[in-house]
C-alpha cells in the first residue's frame, strides 16, 4: 500500500534535532531585549502597548475600584446596620447604592475578567503580545476615563441615583433632571467600548496567534472560557449600546423611546437592559470557570477530567446565558408561555454549571490535592456558588419570584453567585498567578487568614438577607422602622461586613509584603502544566524566548521533564510574532506587532471627550468625532521605516 | 529549561489575505458588534409598534419609497468598484488603479450621504415628533454614520494607494474594507425592507 509505505520505516525515524545552545539563547535574548525594551519614564508608561503592562494597570485600576465599591457597601451596611439610623440621608443613599452596584459591574468585574485574560492569554497561547497592541491601550485609557467621570461627577453630588439598572420612567427626563442619569448613561459608553476593544483583542489573539500544534482541543480551559466570554461580550454589550443611547437621546434632545405618551415604552428598556444585563452575569462566571480549572488541575496535579465535558457545558451556559433575560422581569406584564419558557430556561442552566462542578470533583478526587490558599478559594467557591445557584433555582420559578422581587433575598443571592462565583476563582488565580506576575510567593499564611476571614464574612453578611428578604425586607430603602422587626438580623449582617474589610486588608498587606518581601517564584514554582510557566517570572516583554511548538493539551506535563521544542526562524529585530490556522494552529505567516505609541491616549482624550460634552450638548459628538478623526488619520499614517517589509511600489502620478 | 527548534519559519511570507489575516477578524467581530446593534434596533422597530393602532401613526404619511429605493440601487451598484478594487489587491496590481477604483466609491458614498438628508426628511416625521420617529431616525442616523465612516475610510485607503508609501499590509487593508462596505451597503438593504417596505404591510 502507498500509504504504509510512505511512513517512515523504524530506522528513518530522523535523530531529534540538537538542543539550542547557551551561547545561541543568550544571543537571542540579547536581541530581543533590545528590541521589545519598553521606552522609560512617564512619557514611557503613557505610550505602552505592552499586553502585560496593560493588563497590569487594568488589574490594578479595578481593585481600586473594588475597593471603593466595597467602601460604599460599607456605608450601606452602617446605615442599615439598625433601624432609623440617621448616618446617611436617603438621597446620598440613593447615590451609593446605585456607585456600589455599577462600579462592581461595569468598573470592576467585566474589567478584571478581561484584565486576567489580557495578561495570560498571549503567555498560554505561546504569543508575543496582543493582535491590536495600540487598540489595546485605547481600551484601557477608555476604562480609566469611564471610571474617573462616575466617580468626578459622585464627588460633586452628581452620581446617578437610579440604581445600577437605571429603570426607566425613574431614570427619564421626567422623574430625574438635572445630570446624574446622564453620568451614568455615558459611563457605560465609556467601559462598553472597553470592553468590545477587549473582547475583539481575545478572539483575534486566540484565533490568529495560538503557538503551532495548539489545536482547538488542546486550548487550556482557560483560555476557552475567556474566548467563550469575548463572543458573549460581543453580541450583549451591543444590547446596552442601544439602550443607553436611546435613553440619552430621551434625555438630551427629546426622542421618544420610552416615553409611553408619545408611543414609547417603558418595558423596552427593560427588555434591552437584561438582554446585555443577563449574559452580563455569565461574562463574570465563564472566565471564573476558566481559573477555577487552571487552579483545580493545578493543585491536583492530574490532567482535568472531562475536558470536552467541561467545554461544552461552558458553551451551553454561554448560549443558554441568553436566552433567559426575562426572569428579572418576571413582575411585568408577560404572556404566560413566555414566563414559563424562561422559567424552564433558567432551571436549564443549572444542568451545565453542575457539569462543571461535578467534573471538578472528580477532578479532584481522582488527583492528590494540595491545600493551599488558592485551592482553598475554589473550595470556597462550590461551596457559595451551590448555595446561590440554588435560589437561583428557587427564582426561576415565578411565582416564588413575585414573592421576593425587589427584596433582600434577591440582593442575597447575586451575591452568593457573584462573590462566590466569581471573586472566589479570581483569587484563587490571584494566589496561582501572582508568582508569574511579580516573581515572589504570596503568604501561604496571610492567604488562608484572607479565604477564612472572606468566607466567614460573606456568610455572615449575606446568609441573613435570604431572611430579611421572606420576612419582606425591600432593597434600595435607606432605613426601616423598628418594628418591621429587622434590626436583629440587619446588625448581624453589618458584623459580617467587618469580617469581609478585614479580609481585604489582610489580602492587600499580603501583597505589598510579598511584592518586597516574598520568596523567589522561579519559573515553575506550582509544576503546573500550561506555557505561561515555561518562562521567567515575570515574563519579558517578548513573553516567550522562541515560540513554544505544542505537543499535547498540557504541554509541560506532555513534554520531557526540562525540555521543550520550539519555533525558530522569526525576526528578532522587530516586533515579530506568529500567525497560524484557527483549527489546527498550523503556521501561516509572520506578523508585525505595532510599537509603542501616544496616540491611543490622545485618541481616549479626544473620543473621552466628546462623549463628555455629549452630557451638556450633543455638539460634543461632531466636534469629538472630527478630532478623532484626525488622530486616527495619524494613527493609519503609512511610514517607511526598516522594520516593515518592503513597500511594493510608489505611487505613478 | 532546554529548548530544541523543531520548526523553522524564517521562509514564511508577512503578509496575507482573508482568515489568514488578524485585521480581517478584527473586522468582522466588529461587524457582528454593529451588526448586533441594528439587529436590536430592528427589535425595538418591532416592539414599538405595538404601541400604536396604525403604523406609521396616524396623521403621518408613509415615508417616501422613491428617494429611498434610488439609494438602495445607488449603494447595491457601489459594491461592484469595492469588489473589483479588492480583486486588484489580492492579485497586487498598481496601486493607482486601485486607488482610482476606490475614489469611485467614495464618489458613491457622498451621494449615498447626500442621498439621506432626503430620506431623512422623506420620513414625514421627526425624531422628537413620537417613538416611531424616534425609531426610525435612530435607524437612518445610525447607518448614515456608518456611510460616513466607511466613506472616509475608503478615502484614505485611495490616498494611500495615491501618495504613498504603498506597502503590501494596504492590499489587505484594500480586501478588510471591502468587506466592510458589503456590510454597511447589506445591513442598508435590510433595514430599507424593514423602515421603507415593511412599515407598507404592518
Amino acid at each position: 500500500m502507498a500509504y504504509s509505505q510512505s511512513l517512515p520505516m523504524r530506522d528513518d525515524v530522523p535523530e531529534p534535532p540538537p538542543f539550542i545552545t547557551a551561547e545561541v539563547e543568550n544571543d537571542v535574548r540579547a536581541k530581543l531585549s533590545a528590541t521589545w525594551k519598553e521606552k522609560s519614564g512617564f512619557y514611557g508608561w503613557l505610550t505602552s502597548t505592552n499586553h502585560k503592562s496593560i493588563a497590569k494597570r487594568y488589574l490594578v485600576t479595578a481593585i481600586i475600584f473594588f475597593i471603593l465599591g466595597g467602601l460604599e457597601a460599607g456605608m450601606m451596611r452602617a446605615q442599615l446596620s439598625r433601624p432609623e439610623n440617621r448616618f446617611i440621608g436617603p438621597d446620598l443613599y440613593n447615590q451609593i447604592f446605585t456607585m456600589h452596584g455599577s462600579t462592581m459591574m461595569f468598573l470592576f468585574a467585566v474589567p478584571v475578567m478581561e484584565a486576567v485574560g489580557l495578561y495570560l492569554v498571549p503567555l498560554m497561547i505561546g504569543a508575543r503580545n496582543v493582535a491590536f497592541p495600540r487598540l489595546n491601550a485605547l481600551g484601557y485609557w477608555m476604562y480609566l476615563f469611564g471610571g474617573l467621570l462616575l466617580y468626578g461627577a459622585f464627588f460633586f453630588n452628581t452620581g446617578p441615583d437610579a440604581g445600577w439598572f437605571s429603570y426607566v420612567p425613574l431614570s427619564g427626563p421626567a422623574y430625574s433632571p438635572g445630570k446624574r442619569i446622564d453620568i451614568w448613561a455615558q459611563m457605560i459608553t465609556f467601559t462598553e467600548i472597553a470592553a468590545l476593544i477587549g473582547a475583539v483583542e481575545i478572539v483575534t489573539t486566540i484565533f490568529k496567534l495560538r503557538a503551532p500544534g495548539m489545536s482547538l482541543n488542546r486550548i487550556p480551559l482557560f483560555v476557552w472560557g475567556q474566548l467563550i466570554t469575548a463572543f458573549m461580550i460581543i453580541f450583549a454589550l451591543p444590547a446596552i449600546v442601544v439602550s443607553s443611547t436611546m435613553l440619552a437621546t430621551d434625555r438630551l434632545i427629546d426622542t421618544h423611546f420610552f416615553n409611553p405618551a408619545e408611543g414609547g415604552d417603558a418595558l423596552l428598556w427593560q427588555h434591552l437592559f437584561w438582554f446585555f444585563g443577563h449574559p452580563e452575569v455569565y461574562i463574570i462566571f465563564i472566565p471564573a470557570l476558566g481559573m477555577v480549572s487552571s487552579v483545580v488541575e493545578t493543585f491536583t496535579q492530574r490532567r482535568i477530567f472531562g475536558y470536552p465535558a467541561m467545554l461544552l457545558s461552558m458553551v451551553s451556559t454561554a448560549f443558554l446565558g441568553f436566552g433567559l433575560w426575562v426572569h428579572h422581569m418576571f413582575a411585568t406584564p408577560l404572556p404566560q408561555l413566555g414566563q414559563s419558557f424562561f422559567t424552564a430556561a433558567s432551571s436549564a442552566i443549572s444542568i451545565p454549571s453542575g457539569v462543571q462542578i461535578f467534573c471538578c470533583i472528580a477532578t479532584i478526587w481522582s488527583g492528590r490535592p494540595r491545600f493551599t490558599a488558592s485551592f482553598m478559594f475554589v473550595l470556597g467557591f462550590f461551596f457559595l456558588f451551590i448555595i446561590g445557584g440554588l435560589t437561583g433555582v428557587m427564582i426561576a420559578s415565578v411565582p416564588y419570584d413575585l414573592q421576593v422581587h425587589d427584596t433582600f433575598f434577591i440582593v442575597a443571592h447575586f451575591h452568593y453567585v457573584l462573590l462566590g462565583g466569581a471573586v472566589f476563582p479570581l483569587w484563587a488565580g490571584f494566589y496561582l498567578w501572582f508568582p508569574k506576575l511579580t516573581g515572589r510567593m504570596l503568604s501561604e499564611r496571610l492567604g488562608k487568614w484572607n479565604f477564612w476571614l472572606f468566607f466567614i464574612g460573606m456568610n455572615v453578611t449575606f446568609f441573613p438577607m435570604h431572611i430579611l428578604g421572606l420576612m419582606g425586607m425591600p432593597r434600595r430603602v435607606y432605613t426601616y422602622l423598628p418594628e418591621m422587626g429587622w434590626g436583629p438580623l440587619n446588625l448581624l449582617s453589618s458584623v459580617g461586613a467587618v469580617f469581609i474589610v478585614a479580609s481585604v486588608l489582610v489580602f492587600l498587606s499580603n501583597v505589598f509584603r510579598s511584592l518586597r518581601f516574598g520568596a523567589p517564584a522561579g519559573e515553575n514554582p506550582w509544576n503546573a502544566p500550561t506555557l505561561e510557566w515555561a518562562t521567567t517570572s515575570p515574563p519579558p516583554a517578548y513573553n516567550h524566548l522562541f515560540i513554544p511548538v505544542v505537543e499535547g493539551r498540557d504541554p509541560l506535563w506532555d513534554a520531557a521533564p526540562g525540555e521543550l521544542s520550539v519555533v525558530s526562524g522569526l525576526r528578532t529585530d522587530r516586533h515579530e510574532g506568529l500567525v497560524t490556522s484557527i483549527m489546527d494552529a498550523i503556521p501561516e505567516r509572520r506578523y508585525e506587532f505595532k510599537k509603542e505609541t501616544i496616540l491611543p491616549l490622545l485618541l481616549a482624550i479626544f473620543g473621552g471627550g466628546c462623549i463628555a460634552i455629549a452630557i451638556f450638548t450633543p455638539w460634543g459628538v461632531t466636534v469629538g468625532a472630527i478630532m478623532a478623526l484626525i488622530v486616527l488619520v495619524g494613527w493609519f499614517w503609512p511610514t517607511i521605516s526598516p522594520d516593515h517589509d518592503t513597500p511594493v511600489a510608489r505611487a505613478r502620478r | 529549561m532546554r529548548r530544541r527548534a523543531v520548526l523553522d519559519v524564517a521562509m514564511l511570507d508577512d503578509h496575507s489575505f482573508g482568515v489568514r489575516a488578524p485585521i480581517w477578524w478584527g473586522n468582522l467581530l466588529m461587524i457582528f458588534i454593529e451588526g448586533a446593534a441594528f439587529a436590536l434596533m430592528v427589535v425595538s422597530y418591532y416592539y414599538i409598534r405595538r404601541n400604536f393602532n396604525t403604523w406609521p401613526p396616524e396623521r403621518t404619511y408613509l415615508p417616501d419609497m422613491g428617494v429611498s429605493t434610488v439609494n438602495v440601487i445607488l449603494q447595491l451598484v457601489s459594491v461592484a468598484p469595492i469588489w473589483y478594487a479588492s480583486k486588484l489587491a489580492v492579485a497586487h496590481k498598481s496601486p493607482a488603479e486601485i486607488g482610482r477604483w476606490l475614489m469611485l466609491v467614495v464618489v458613491f458614498g457622498i451621494a449615498a450621504i447626500v442621498l439621506r438628508a432626503f430620506e431623512l426628511r422623506g420620513l414625514h416625521t421627526r425624531y422628537d415628533s413620537n417613538a416611531y420617529g424616534s425609531i426610525t431616525w435612530m435607524i437612518l442616523i445610525t447607518h448614515l454614520a456608518h456611510l460616513i465612516a466607511g466613506s472616509i475610510e475608503t478615502f484614505l485607503i485611495a490616498l494611500v494607494m495615491f501618495i504613498g508609501p504603498v506597502e503590501r499590509k494596504h492590499y489587505t487593508d484594500t480586501t478588510v474594507m471591502a468587506v466592510y462596505w458589503y456590510f454597511v451597503v447589506g445591513s442598508w438593504v435590510a433595514l430599507w425592507l424593514v423602515v421603507f417596505v415593511s412599515v407598507r404591510f404592518i
